[in-house]
């Protein structure tokens, strides 16, 4: 019996450790992406960059976004996002329900941290505290429960077909690739980007993500 | 989970001496680019300056240490702290509203409520 407490006790050690070391890993990653505005990798022997786009290339992007924009209004498939709300109320979905309801949620969880908030200010005991936070963890996932469905729902409308194409259109004009230890753009098309293995795209997709959007 | 190791990274002592110090210095030394910062390098920048404030409130013992146990609680204290001091500034400009219709003639008028 001590022999099992003592193993683990040593085996609880030994995943401590592992996890600060996992930590350190990720800390370490996380400083070398925030060192400067760029992020270099490697993909398949090929040195690749991620970078901010410049003023011709946002020019260049917002003409495509607005060609973009043209091209879906013309298409009868794709609802704009109001009329897809309509739409799923003719269907018995509603939307402005679930959007009320997340409001209701927001303002649910905001009131909890207040108290929370105040209560680390006053010094009350542990149990106080965990109690708030433990129903912040709940209503933070059912917010989130709600955020997802609304998501799933408004998948296809225009707004969020025009949004992915947007985040894409960034991710080919922001990568550069390494020819003759000069700098170029990895892609010369849109679609050529596109066409290639999912993961670099993916990888792309996250890097751009990391320097334009978060 | 990028977030926890952003806000992991911030939270260092080592690290806030060093943004404390380029802040006095009124020179940004952080990252190798001197301007048009990524978003990352922004949310980064959040962080320090969250929890620069949230240090100072800890030595000044307007909370305790425990807050930097959990995300979740220094969160909350920073809602909290940030709605009264939204608080005490609405209330000192109604103050000063007041001081200001009284020094006027040295007839009280009151301020209209607001709407």
């Amino acid at each position: 019996m001590e022999q099992l407490k003592k193993e683990k006790i040593h085996d609880d050690e030994v995943k401590k450790i592992l996890d600060t070391m996992s930590e350190e890993y990720q800390i370490d990653k996380v400083s070398e992406l925030i060192k400067d505005n760029k992020i270099e990798f490697e993909f398949e022997e090929k040195q690749y960059r991620v970078r901010l786009l410049n003023a011709k290339e946002k020019d260049e992007l917002d003409m495509v976004r607005r060609r973009k924009f043209g091209q879906l209004l013309k298409d009868k498939d794709i609802l704009l996002e109001k009329d897809l709300i309509i739409a799923y109320q003719e269907k018995g979905i509603d939307i402005e329900d679930l959007d009320s309801k997340i409001k209701n949620l927001n303002a649910q969880i905001e009131a909890q941290n207040y108290k929370l908030g105040e209560a680390l200010a006053k010094s009350p005991g542990d149990s106080i505290l965990n109690t708030y936070k433990k129903e912040i963890i709940n209503l933070t996932y059912k917010l989130h429960e709600l955020t997802i469905q609304r998501g799933h729902l408004l998948e296809y409308s225009l707004e969020n077909h025009l949004q992915n194409f947007v985040a894409q259109a960034i991710s080919y004009l922001c990568l550069d690739i390494k020819v003759e230890d000069k700098w170029v753009r990895a892609f010369d098309k849109l679609d050529t980007f596109m066409e290639q293995d999912d993961r670099l795209v993916n990888l792309v997709a996250m890097y751009s993500l990391y320097l334009h959007y978060r | 989970m990028l977030d926890t190791y952003l806000r992991k990274l911030a939270k260092r002592t080592e690290i806030l001496n060093l943004f404390t110090a380029a802040k006095d210095m009124n020179c940004f030394e952080l990252f190798e680019n001197k301007k048009d910062l990524s978003k990352l390098q922004d949310s980064f920048l959040s962080y320090l300056y969250f929890y620069s404030s949230l240090n100072n409130d800890i030595s000044a013992r307007r909370v305790s240490e425990k807050v930097l146990l959990d995300e979740i609680f220094e969160n909350a204290y920073a809602y909290y702290r940030n709605n009264m001091k939204e608080k005490t500034e609405i209330d000192s400009n109604k103050q000063r509203t007041i001081q200001g219709v009284f020094s006027k003639d040295n007839t009280i008028k009151f301020p209209k409520e607001d709407k």
